[in-house]
């Protein structure tokens, strides 16, 4: 393919990601480190806000609550996404593709819409309790809403799929070969799972937890909506400080720790998943 | 055997909460019972007939079906360009160009909004356009590769040696081999658009407010079931595009298992 | 080389076989994979199982291995029915095609993994290990990967690992076919020299008849999950029991005719002079190896007709002659040496009754 065939292929989108994307983000670090009075930006240069974040208690918390929060959204989201991607990768079922259905019709639903049935379901008058209740079980609603609870199974519901994919991908690759190698030589089934299997998807387990906790970490829909304003994360404080308080500047740095945690694990992810495809000949 | 049933409970927790939306949209009545009671479609006829729910579905079917197009041609445009050939540098474009991926959407979001208030645009429709299609697009140039790849450009070179010119070689041959990936690129991108909140929200306003928009801000104050019948119209609007990449690439190869 | 000791003939065939196999049927769908196979593996031979791809050899393999439960039929290994035991509790040692190294192991722990899944102490293990790989000769590769191995080292590494568990009966699924020419044919001498000073019991499955024929002391060829014949190498070369094994067993002449009952074969109204027993009428064919055509043969051989040279192939070492009778009948001959004849010249060629065997022809 000629130079200029190429430029042409791919200007577009590199123009469209250098002026849109990398400019904007450019601009966050810019502004994260500037001032403003009266609704007016001054381009100077201070880490002022960055120092007011590590030095408030409250922000702290918040971003120690956000990281505490991912892990255990991680934690689960393996726990319960292994078993799925192990029986997704071996099934020779005719049923797999509404498996997969199953699996990536979450995504392409919305994020509000899945939040909006776990509302239905862990409200105080929701579902569980409305049941639990008229047969008696209980006599005072169970919180399950609007604290970290509710959040964390949310969360749980949001990205789990995301972690069924990354660890899917890995299973796969992984030759049955090994594991008939293990069972000639005396490993049980079940050993040679823990013998073989898991160690080999490693990688994969490292992928999927890595992308999750990002993710996990970033999203603010899941606990303004199930957290009610109770449940306190870096992404709120973000969308209060632009969209409410009109801290720009302070907005911008609270959103530029974000971006570098997450740019952070992403390049990992990157790293990781590039040796699993080169490990697993 | 416990393998099965942990699975099976996993997939029962995955679909539940949509489940239960489609269910409360069509209950007649209070939706926090169960047994459900009754059949109504009296909550879709509301949601048909409020104005501000008709503009964001509009509005939300227009920016995705755009989205969609433009992410669809410069995806495939791009995917093009770094299938083919080895150069340098092609290992770092590829992960520029697939950034926007990895970018939560929250950063995106705030970083745009404070670019456009700069230049003045912010909450514009071509604002609102623009990011779609900066956070779509990685997703096309994936299934576009991915089909890509497995294509033998022997069929183009076979073409051109019976005298079709490169480019016309590439839209009768080509083009129609990567079909699959190109539409069931364009189709998931317009769920991702059609769907998407957390971008959006840095980039609309009161005037300009696409259907997850309108359905939160409503969310926040009611429970109506209104919402519900809302969520079930989506999610009957994914089940179709989910069976569209389906019909099209195959689910088994557009996942890459 | 005394080759009829190298078959392997001073096995003892009164022993009780270390493998059987009573009437295997396995079916996938329509298609049967096995189609009523029974074999006896004597202990310490080397048993081939030969074939094309999708005759059932390596089904016959992965159901003496535990991986392919059969719908009907037993599988014994040292007299005890093993059929349902899971593969995890039969003792038996494979080599897989692709050798399945654990990647995230080293060559040391590969070797030791049967061993520990046996639960030995750690002093038996590391000596056993130590003695596997001075067996296959690569005493101080212990450290290293299976990705930092040569294809061959990583076969013999694979041996090594089944091999020091000892147990009952050694399985190869094609190990060879991943190499390169010079390896293999040195692969193949190693593998038997190696069977033989361990002395265990080896079934080996393979489409080459080149390996088979080399190695082995006995072969089983199978087609469509039968078995069509089972003998030692020289005997499926020279008395091949059915047309199949006659064409798949180096070349062959195979000329369909009817058996005459009395010891000879009409063949488009040659009459052919041909060892087998047919009954009178039967449609037959005769199988008959084109170095054992004589051209401008005398008097003394039982089958002699005048044949026209219809094409000349050199071939460096040997040439091969098509040569055609006038009443359509087609025949090859082989010679060693210089070309003799001219395509066009008539000869007289000739071959004993012995050499000239009555096969019926395969099953439709």
């Amino acid at each position: 393919m000629t130079r200029g065939a190429r430029a042409v292929l791919l200007g577009p989108y590199v123009l469209l990601l250098a002026v849109f994307f990398l400019a904007p983000i450019a601009l966050l670090l810019a502004i994260s480190v500037s001032r403003q009075s009266f609704g007016q930006l001054e381009w100077t240069f201070t880490l002022h806000h960055y120092v007011r974040f590590f030095s408030d208690a409250y922000y702290v918390d918040v971003l120690g609550d956000t990281l505490l929060l991912g892990a255990i959204v991680t934690a689960v989201s393996l726990l319960l996404g292994y078993p799925l991607a192990y029986h997704l990768a071996l099934t020779r079922s005719r049923w797999k593709p509404l498996l997969i259905v199953f699996i990536l019709s979450p995504l392409l639903v919305g994020i509000v819409i899945r939040c909006y049935g776990w509302m239905i379901l862990l409200a105080d008058r929701g579902l569980i309790n409305e049941t639990l209740g008229q047969h008696g079980w209980i006599t005072k609603p169970l919180p399950l809403m609007y604290n970290k609870f509710g959040v964390t199974v949310a969360l749980v519901h949001v990205f789990l799929p995301f972690m069924v994919l990354s660890l899917t991908g890995v299973l796969k690759r992984i030759d049955p070969q090994l594991v008939e190698a293990s069972q000639t030589l005396g490993a049980s089934p079940r050993r040679a799972f823990f013998e073989v299997t898991l160690p080999l998807s490693l990688p994969g387990i490292l992928a999927g937890s890595l992308l999750v906790f990002s993710l996990a970490i970033s999203s603010f829909v899941v606990p303004i909506l199930l957290g009610g304003f109770k449940v306190h994360v870096l992404p709120m404080v973000v969308y209060e400080q632009v969209l409410s308080v009109f801290d720009w500047p302070f907005g911008a740095a609270n959103a530029f720790v974000l971006l570098v945690i997450s740019v952070a694990l992403i390049a990992v992810y990157i790293k990781v998943t590039e040796r699993a495809l080169r490990g697993i000949v | 055997m416990i393998l099965r049933v942990s699975v099976g409970l996993v997939y029962a927790f995955l679909l539940v909460p949509m489940v239960i939306v489609v269910l409360a949209a069509f209950n007649a009545g209070n939706y926090f019972t169960f047994p459900p009671q009754g059949f109504s479609l009296k909550w879709f006829a509301n949601f048909f007939q409020r104005r501000e729910f008709m503009q964001a579905l509009w509005l939300s079917t227009e920016v995705a079906f755009w989205t969609a197009l433009a992410s669809a041609v410069i995806g495939t445009a791009a995917s093009l360009a770094l299938v083919r050939g080895r150069f340098r540098g092609r290992d770092l474009l590829n992960a520029f160009v697939t950034s926007p991926l990895l970018l939560p959407q929250i950063l995106t979001g705030v970083a745009l909004l404070q670019f456009y208030t700069l230049l003045n645009m912010q909450a514009s429709y071509a604002a609102l356009l623009i990011g779609h299609i900066v956070v779509t697009t990685p997703y096309v140039i994936r299934t576009v590769t991915a089909t890509l790849t497995h294509f033998d450009i022997a069929l183009e070179e076979a073409a051109q040696s019976l005298g079709a010119h490169p480019v016309r070689a590439f839209f009768e041959v080509t083009l129609g081999v990567i079909k699959p990936g190109v539409v069931a690129g364009a189709i998931f991108a317009f769920a991702i658009s059609f769907d998407n909140f957390t971008l959006s929200l840095f980039l609309t306003s009161a005037r300009l407010t696409p259907l997850p928009i309108e359905l939160f801000a409503y969310l926040k104050y009611s429970f109506d079931p209104t919402a519900a019948a809302v969520s079930a119209f989506a999610i009957g609007v994914a089940l179709v595009l989910v069976l569209g990449i389906a019909r099209f690439m195959g689910l088994e190869e557009f996942t890459g298992f | 080389m005394d080759r009829a000791l190298e078959q392997g003939d001073a096995l003892s065939r009164a022993a009780e076989p270390t493998v059987e196999l009573r009437g295997l049927v396995k079916r996938y769908g329509a298609t049967a994979a096995l189609d009523g196979v029974s074999l006896g593996i004597r202990p310490g031979e080397f048993f081939t199982l030969l074939g094309p791809s999708g005759c059932g050899k390596t089904t016959t393999l992965r159901s003496v291995a535990g991986f392919v439960t059969p719908d009907a039929g037993e599988v014994l290994i040292d007299g005890a029915v093993v059929t349902g035991v899971p593969p995890h509790r039969r003792r038996v040692g494979m080599v897989f095609q692709h050798y399945a190294l654990f990647p995230h192991r080293t060559v040391t722990q590969n070797v030791a993994f049967g061993l520990r899944m046996q639960g030995l102490p750690k002093p038996e293990i590391t000596g056993r290990v130590a003695e596997a790989l001075a067996l296959v000769q690569l005493p101080d590769h212990g450290g290293r990967y299976p990705r930092q191995l040569s294809g061959g080292e990583q076969q013999r590494v694979a041996l090594a690992r089944a091999l020091v568990t000892r147990p009952a009966v050694l399985l190869l699924d094609e190990p060879l076919g991943a190499l390169d020419k010079k390896l293999r044919d040195h692969m193949k001498i190693e593998l038997k020299r190696l069977q033989r000073e361990v002395g265990i019991t080896t079934i080996y499955v393979t489409h080459d008849q080149e390996e088979a024929l080399t190695m082995s002391d006995r072969i089983a060829v199978m087609h469509r999950g039968r078995v069509e014949q089972v003998a030692p190498p020289r005997g499926l070369y020279e008395t091949p029991a059915t047309a199949f094994v006659a064409g798949f067993i180096g070349n062959i002449n195979l000329l369909a005719g009817h058996a005459t009952g009395r010891g000879t074969v009409d063949c488009r109204g040659v009459k052919i002079a041909a060892t087998g027993a047919a009954a009178a009428g039967a449609a037959v064919l005769v199988a008959l190896r084109p170095e054992r055509v004589r051209l401008a043969a005398d008097e003394s051989l039982d089958n002699r007709h005048a044949l026209t040279i219809a094409h000349v192939v050199y071939q460096g070492e040997t040439v091969r002659y098509v040569l055609r009778g006038d009443t359509g009948l087609e025949l090859q001959a082989v010679e060693l040496g210089e070309v003799r004849f001219a395509a066009g010249a008539r000869v007289h060629a000739g071959w004993s009754a012995e050499d000239a065997r009555i096969v019926p022809p395969d099953r439709p």
